[in-house]
């Protein structure tokens, strides 16, 4: 089992991905919001600098520039404490009232840094202009914008950072889950490979993409391991019923070595023969089932009369069964009945029934074919009037080497009526067994040539 | 006749080439498809008796390419490969018959004598003739010393065949194949019944009984025995 490094697994890569864009669209976010924020405070700063402006503008237009010096000087407190700046010069320069010297400033609004000035390491918001002759500049301290700006990039560096480990702390969770998940399904589907067959891959009930891949991928192995298990029991099975026959072959040929007249001889070596013809047509069944088990559908898959097929069996095997002492008739006057199957293994189907029915009952018993069909299905029937089977066994009787007599003494290999089934499975027909008091009823029904050729996307001709 | 045999288990193929030879068959034997390719390009060989499994090149592959090379001899598949399509897969790819793994050796030279004396397919007869026998292939007819035989479908095919194979013995499988189309072996004495049939209408009322039953192997024509 190899074990994906955590740096290969697609899941921490993805988390990795995810986490940048994460980071990418916050830091964008802050940027934006640290601008709108700085822009709202330097409005604020503006407009309580043109406050103050105003106010001295408007005792200038009352009083004059004695107007204005007292409004000036009525600010004590902020003219001592500096937080407010107040220059008011004449046209030479020469501050007639206020706190600062201030000369040399652009009108409008400008910024004044600590380097500027004597004393003050405060950064001031300036507004200058003319009242009358004279300039008029008032400045309000920019420090408290500049201490909130410094507090909101720290805060939004906390943040950044915050983001960025619960970003690294999820993507580790979410990769070492998806990780011990995927690692979980690895460590199964490696146990399946090793032939524990029975193991099934975990399924959540969340029924994400990967449960939808794990159910679909444990139906798979329950197909395998379904296969796998039939393939155990016919080889079981051979073993355990192919040892008669070989005993048997042993023992003839034993009984050929040790003769002691050259006609003993040969009576040996052609029982042997015998069952070597018997061990090879029991191969040659079994091959058979399996292969019809595993072909695909519609492979050789024809439109045909079972009728005619079955007619044409009947034609063969009526003086078998007067031979034989059984009356066989047949009732199939109401056809074409057409289906969608291959005629070969239809005809074999038969055939072994037949055969099946004329082993299996005493001289003098009647043994009918009957078809019908209805609207949705052709019913291929084989009716004796013999001792039938227990109810109880007709689940049993289309198990490979079933044999109704458990000595196995009787002739045929048992394997007659699963090939029966492995066929009708190939049609998708059901079998059914019934009591014909006395006796037994096999019944085949076909699904009708429509439904078929519907079922197989089959244009019927 | 000359016979190339191709089979590479060495048991297997001894056995054959001594059986063949005891029947007074010339038998040239190789074990390998490629080699087998190059001696059957020879067109020497009357019959061609071919393993599906061998070294070199597949027996189907063998037996496709002597084919599309226009060589005609016929072919018989030799196979252990015994499924529902393998047969038709051998067929198909240009072979004149396929016996099945385990055979019977007298099944094989059954087999091999109706290939190799096969008449051309542009020789088609209308009637046939063996013995005091008559068939009318057009009419479907059948007259022995001039007497009208009534024969059933069935019985007239059987009857036809042995006809076509005069002398020459035809085995139970061969029957099933060719008269019955049953690619599987019943369990039922089927040919021994209607063997039986037919030899009461063909064989009981007249002096010389010309269907005889080679033990074990088969049925045979024959008006000279």
């Amino acid at each position: 089992m190899q074990a994906v490094s955590p740096l290969r697994s697609a899941a921490t890569r993805l988390a990795m991905v995810y986490m940048a864009l994460f980071v990418g669209a916050s830091l964008a976010v802050n940027v934006f919001a640290y601008r709108m924020v700085m822009q709202f405070l330097d409005d604020r700063v503006n407009s309580s600098v043109m406050e103050r402006y105003r106010e001295i503008a408007s005792a200038f237009e009352e009083g004059g520039t004695a107007g204005a010096v007292k409004m000036i000087e009525s600010h004590g407190p902020a003219i001592k404490a500096q937080e407010t700046l107040y220059s008011l010069s004449d046209p030479k320069g020469q501050m007639i009232a206020g706190n600062t010297k201030l000369s040399d400033v652009r009108p409008g609004f400008s910024i004044l840094q600590p380097s500027d000035q004597h004393g003050s390491r405060s950064h001031y918001k300036l507004f200058s202009a003319q009242l009358g002759k004279d300039t008029l500049t008032v400045g309000i301290s920019y420090d408290n914008v500049k201490d909130l700006a410094t507090v909101i990039l720290v805060n939004f560096g906390f943040a950044t950072v915050i983001i960025i480990s619960i970003g690294m702390i999820g993507s580790v969770v979410l990769a070492r889950r998806n990780r011990s998940r995927l690692l979980s399904l690895t460590r199964v589907a490696h146990a399946i490979g090793d032939g524990e067959l029975s193991k099934r891959l975990p399924v959540s009930p969340r029924m994400d993409e990967i449960d939808i891949l794990a159910t679909e991928v444990n139906v798979a192995f329950k197909r395998l391991d379904l296969s796998v298990s039939a393939l155990k029991q016919v080889s079981a099975d051979i073993a355990h019923d192919l040892r008669t026959p070989i005993t048997r072959t042993f023992l003839a040929l034993e009984d050929a070595a040790n003769a002691v007249s050259a006609d003993e001889m040969r009576e040996g070596i052609e029982e042997a023969q015998g069952e070597l013809r018997l061990i090879t047509g029991t191969f040659d069944a079994l091959l058979r089932i399996v292969q019809i088990e595993a072909r695909s559908r519609t492979a050789k898959f024809a439109l045909f009369d079972v009728g005619a097929i079955a007619l044409e069996i009947f034609d063969i095997y009526e003086l078998v069964a007067f031979d034989g002492h059984r009356h066989l008739s047949i009732d199939a006057d109401r056809g074409p009945y057409i289906i969608l199957g291959d005629t070969d293994l239809v005809r074999q189907l038969l055939v072994n029934l037949l055969e099946n029915a004329l082993r299996h009952t005493p001289t003098g018993s009647q043994i009918q074919i009957i078809i019908t069909h209805d609207g949705t299905s052709v019913s291929l029937t084989v009716a004796d009037n013999g001792p039938g089977i227990p109810s109880e066994n007709f689940g049993r009787v289309f198990d490979r080497f079933y044999r109704g007599d458990p000595s196995r003494t009787t002739v045929g290999s048992g394997l007659g009526l699963s090939l029966v089934k492995a066929i009708a499975d190939l049609h998708d027909a059901r079998i059914e067994l019934a009591d014909n008091r006395p006796g037994l009823i096999a019944t085949i029904q076909f699904l009708a040539t429509s439904k078929r050729a519907e079922y197989f996307g089959v244009q019927p001709n | 006749m000359k016979i190339l045999l191709v089979e590479d288990d060495s048991a297997t193929g001894r056995h054959i080439v001594k059986g063949l030879m005891s029947q007074g068959h010339t038998v040239e034997w190789l074990q390998d498809g490629r080699d087998a390719m190059a001696a059957g390009l020879d067109r020497s060989h009357d019959v061609l008796v071919v393993d599906r499994m061998i070294p070199g090149l597949s027996g189907l592959e063998l037996v496709k390419s002597l084919r599309s090379a226009s060589v005609r001899v016929p072919i018989l598949f030799l196979s252990a490969l015994s499924g529902v399509d393998d047969r038709v897969e051998g067929l198909e790819a240009g072979a004149d018959d396929y016996l099945i793994k385990p055979f019977a050796f007298s099944e094989l030279i059954a087999r091999l004598d109706a290939l190799a004396r096969r008449p051309p397919i542009s020789n088609v007869k209308n009637k046939l003739s063996v013995g005091d026998i008559q068939m009318d292939l057009v009419a479907r007819t059948v007259t022995r010393s001039g007497q009208r035989v009534t024969l059933l479908p069935r019985e007239f095919s059987l009857l036809e065949m042995l006809m076509r194979n005069e002398g020459r013995v035809i085995t139970k499988t061969m029957f099933l194949e060719k008269v019955w189309g049953f690619n599987f072996d019943p369990q039922s004495s089927i040919i021994e019944t209607h063997i039986s049939r037919l030899r009461a209408k063909i064989d009981k009322p007249f002096a010389q009984s010309m269907l005889h039953t080679v033990k074990n192997v088969g049925y045979v024509l024959d008006a000279s025995r």
